[in-house]
Parts: structure tokens; sequence; C-alpha cells
């Protein structure tokens, strides 16, 4: 006997969207502070 | 070894009886109290002596007229009606009033949308790490919150260099010079930093929910929207009082994250009574007015949180 195989709708999806959206959105900033620390001085 | 029993002495009868037993009750009671304010004395005394006195030392103060140098003038209610007449003031409590929508509703939808999906995939993989990283923001000092920010918003920014990336370049703005998006860009600042408090809040509440609800629902056709509506968000309703009083309290006390950030410009378009009440004082000279403004804005901010605590006890 063969067990189905899950299939991920687009509802399924809507929620691991939605979470790597906020993700997205909080470490953004935190890159953008990376990316600066890494300049090298007196680059604007 | 013997034992000892102790024995009580024998009480006498009818009237005195009663007169005595009257008499220890009391002694036993002014004790029992005097023990307890013993026990609260090391934190009612430092209490008192920082935040106690000086709240009724600046509510003594707004009723002078003082420059914070020479001698005060006494003006009664003079500083109030300024409270309420000013212009100046109206638009910064205008602008505390719009920051409650962006650190207390939009963080708190964001959190309950954020904790329930966070619930129904507990123990899936990556879900803690999400947890994690959505609390990130509130274990960063304020005063770092501000400067990163300043960079996002800046003309050669992160969020311009992004708009442009993808095209949108005709959008990208000075967002915190703007007058028209200065307030709402240091607003979402505040979302960015509560929003992960409240998820954490929420998921806590979430673990109190029974699960055989959501079975239960389930089984009847709902949907996670029917879910969050109808079981979630009801559910959750003393968290969501908690998270509430913490975010409206953070809105309308905001200063260091308008301080570093705009300085309450451009113009007064970031202006709140934090803000105003620093410059009042030491910048100004109206030590007064800027006392009178901290005792209207201590009240407001009580008042909220008392209503807010009274709805969420009556709410069916």
């Amino acid at each position: 006997m063969t067990t189905p195989t899950p299939v991920r709708t687009v509802r399924g999806l809507a929620a691991p969207v939605v979470l790597t959206l906020f993700c997205a959105a909080v470490l953004v900033p935190f890159l953008s502070l990376l990316l600066a620390s890494v300049q090298p001085a007196g680059t604007p | 070894m013997a034992l000892t029993t102790h024995h009580p002495p024998p009480v006498p009868p009818g009237p005195a009886r009663t007169r005595a037993g009257r008499h220890a009750g009391a002694r036993r009671r002014r004790r029992r109290r005097a023990t307890a304010l013993l026990y609260v004395l090391p934190a009612l005394l430092p209490y008192t002596l920082f935040a106690v006195l000086p709240a009724l030392h600046t509510a003594y103060l707004s009723l002078f007229d003082w420059d914070g140098v020479t001698l005060p003038s006494f003006t009664g209610f003079a500083n109030y009606r300024k409270v309420f007449s000013d212009p100046q003031l109206r638009a910064a409590a205008w602008h505390a009033g719009a920051l409650v929508l962006f650190f207390s509703v939009l963080p708190i939808f964001i959190g309950l949308v954020s904790a329930a999906i966070a619930a129904r995939r507990s123990g899936r993989r990556g879900t803690a790490a999400v947890r994690t990283l959505l609390f990130l923001p509130q274990v960063v000092p304020l005063v770092a919150v501000a400067i990163i920010w300043r960079w996002v918003y800046a003309e050669d920014g992160t969020l311009n260099q992004l708009l442009r990336a993808v095209g949108l370049g005709r959008f990208a703005d000075s967002w915190l010079g703007s007058f028209t998006w200065s307030l709402p860009a240091v607003g979402l600042i505040g979302t960015w930093v509560v929003a992960g408090l409240c998820m954490v809040l929420f998921l806590s509440g979430t673990q109190r929910i029974d699960q055989e609800i959501y079975e239960a629902a389930r089984m009847d056709g709902a949907g996670p929207v029917r879910e969050f509506w109808s079981i979630t968000v009801p559910l959750l309703r003393p968290e969501i009082a908690v998270a509430l009083s913490i975010t409206v309290i953070a809105a309308l006390s905001s200063f260091d994250l308008i301080y570093i950030t705009t300085g309450g410009g451009p113009g007064n378009s970031t202006v709140v009574p934090g803000i105003l009440i620093y410059r009042l004082a030491f910048g100004g000279g109206q030590v007064g007015l800027a006392s009178a403004l901290a005792v209207v804005l201590t009240a407001v901010i009580s008042i909220a949180v008392l209503v807010i605590n009274r709805l969420a006890r009556e709410a069916p």
C-alpha cells in the first residue's frame, strides 16, 4: 500500500510566505547595519 | 527527654475575657501590619524617593512660572490652560495619537497573525528560529535601533536603494526629512520594535487555548482565517489587553526614538509630548509649562491604561 504524497496548495503556502515576509522585514535593517559596518571608512 | 506542652493561661469568663481577647487580636493585627510594612519597606522607600516625590514635585512646579534659574512665581492653573489651548501642544497630542496606530494597532495585528501561524506550525523545522528572529528587535537598545533606521531611511539608504533596484526609484524620498512621511516613518520603527514582543505575548497565550476547540472548529469546516477570528483572537483577550497597555504607554511616552531620528522635525511634524517637555524644560526655560504637560501626559496615560483594563475585564 502506498501512502499519498502531500500536495502543497497555494493556501498551504500562505503561512510560510507570511512568516518569511515578517522575517525579511525584521532582517533588512540588521543587514543594512552589517553592510554599513563593512564599508571602508569615508565611503558614503 | 520529657516533652512539655504549653497550656494557655485560663481566661477569665464574662466581659473581661471578651475585652482581653479584643485587645490581643488588635495587638496581633498591628504587629502583622508592621511586619508587612517592614517587608515592603526596601522597595517602598526608593520608590517613594525616586518616583513619588519627584512626581509630586513636578505637579507642584506646574503651578508656577519658572525659567529654571530665577525665583518662580505662582500662576495657579495658567500652565494647564496653556496646555489645552496652545496649537503646538495640541499638534503634539495628535502626533502621539497617530503613533498609537503604529506602536499598538499594527504590532498587535502582526503579533496576532505571526503567533497564530507559529502556534499552528509549532514543532516544525524553523519555527523556533522565526520566533527568535521576530523577537530580536526587542533586545536591541532603542538608541541603536534609531541609528540603524536613520541609515535605512537616508537618501542613499537601504530603503531607497531597494526601491531603485526594483524600478520604483521615483518613489525614493528623504523619508525622515519629509513633512508627509516622517511621522509614518518613525511610527514604522516602533512597529518593527514592538511587533516581536506582541508575538511572544500572544504565543504564550495560545499555549493556554485548548486544542480541542480548534479540532471542533475544523470538524465544523472552519479554515485558518475563521479559526483566527473566532477562536484565537477572542481567547487571547487578556494578552491583547496587556499588549495594548504596554504599547499605548510606549506610544504616548515615546521620546528617545524620535529625539535621535528626527528631533521632532522637520518643522514640528514629528513633535510628541515627550520631545516638547524636554524642549520646554531644558531649551525654552518654561519649566512650569513643561511640568504641566508632564502631569497631563501622565494622567492621559493612566486613564488610557485604566480604560483598556476595564474594557478587557468587561468584554463578554
